[in-house]
């Protein structure tokens, strides 16, 4: 008996250049066009601001969630806990100032315990993260 | 002289080990960028007896939530908020003071402050 051997076809491989140019463009447009964000959290909507207040944007760790949670560098920390967590990670001789990713909705009074719960040595001026408004 | 053709084949260059990488890096980059500007607003809340103001040159501005505002107790619209004070300032008061009501939000109060720190009064303070 004749076995016919197997006919292998060797696949060519498809073309990647074109479509390696096309997500090259892209990377490089978002790597230009966009900067990093300064915290992680994707849920938080920002209290808008008119173009004037000053631009720097600094990566702030502390996050405060509309429902008043509280997240310090990723974890959710009580408010009891806080002081001695921001105080401990700061040098006590200088005093740093400190920016708080605020949600917009979130409520003030809870928002100004916060903040006073977080004073203390080592933390200088307070600063809440806004979203500007592109001039029209 | 005769040369000899160097006999290697060219072989293509394998490009998908380049795309993995390539597509990480896009998904990385889409994903932490953000096209927002962002700004801060200074909020340092005077601590109760942190040197009190005069109470006869002070302007009081309440907020109620949803940007609503009362100067010296007479409810006013958002844009009239730093005329209304700068009035008040003119007949001779100095401090403006926001008090926070339960309802108000963050962005009410960043608001305030901000529209306060351009209106003509020398100091803003906030009281709960």
């Amino acid at each position: 008996m004749k076995l016919k051997a197997p006919v292998t076809t060797r696949r060519p491989e498809p073309d990647l250049t074109s479509l390696i140019n096309i997500v090259f463009l892209i990377l490089i447009f978002f790597i230009v066009a966009g900067t990093l964000r300064p915290f992680s959290a994707r849920d938080i909507q920002l209290a808008r601001t008119q173009p004037d207040s000053a631009g720097v944007s600094v990566p702030a760790n502390l996050i405060a969630h509309a429902d008043g949670r509280v997240t310090y560098r990723g974890e959710i920390v009580p408010l009891e806990e806080l002081g001695t967590r921001v105080s401990r990670d700061r040098n006590n001789t200088e005093r740093a100032p400190l920016t708080i990713v605020a949600d917009a909705r979130l409520n003030a009074k809870r928002l100004l315990e916060i903040m006073r719960t977080v004073r203390g040595p080592g933390v200088g001026e307070i600063s809440i993260l806004t979203e500007q408004l592109r001039e029209k | 002289m005769r040369i000899n053709e160097p006999d290697c084949p060219k072989r293509n260059i394998s490009l998908t080990p380049l795309i993995d990488i390539v597509f990480l890096l896009l998904v990385f980059f889409m994903l932490s960028t953000t096209f927002l500007k962002f700004g801060t607003v200074k909020l340092d809340a005077a601590s109760s007896g942190d040197g009190v103001a005069d109470p006869a040159k002070i302007v009081l501005v309440h907020i109620d939530g949803e940007r609503r505002y009362k100067v010296s107790g007479v409810r006013i619209k958002n844009a009239e908020l730093i005329e209304a004070v700068n009035r008040l300032v003119d007949a001779g008061a100095r401090d403006a003071v926001i008090v926070v009501r339960d309802e108000a939000a963050v962005d009410d109060l960043v608001n305030a402050v901000r529209l306060l720190r351009q209106s003509r009064a020398s100091s803003v303070r906030i009281v709960e």
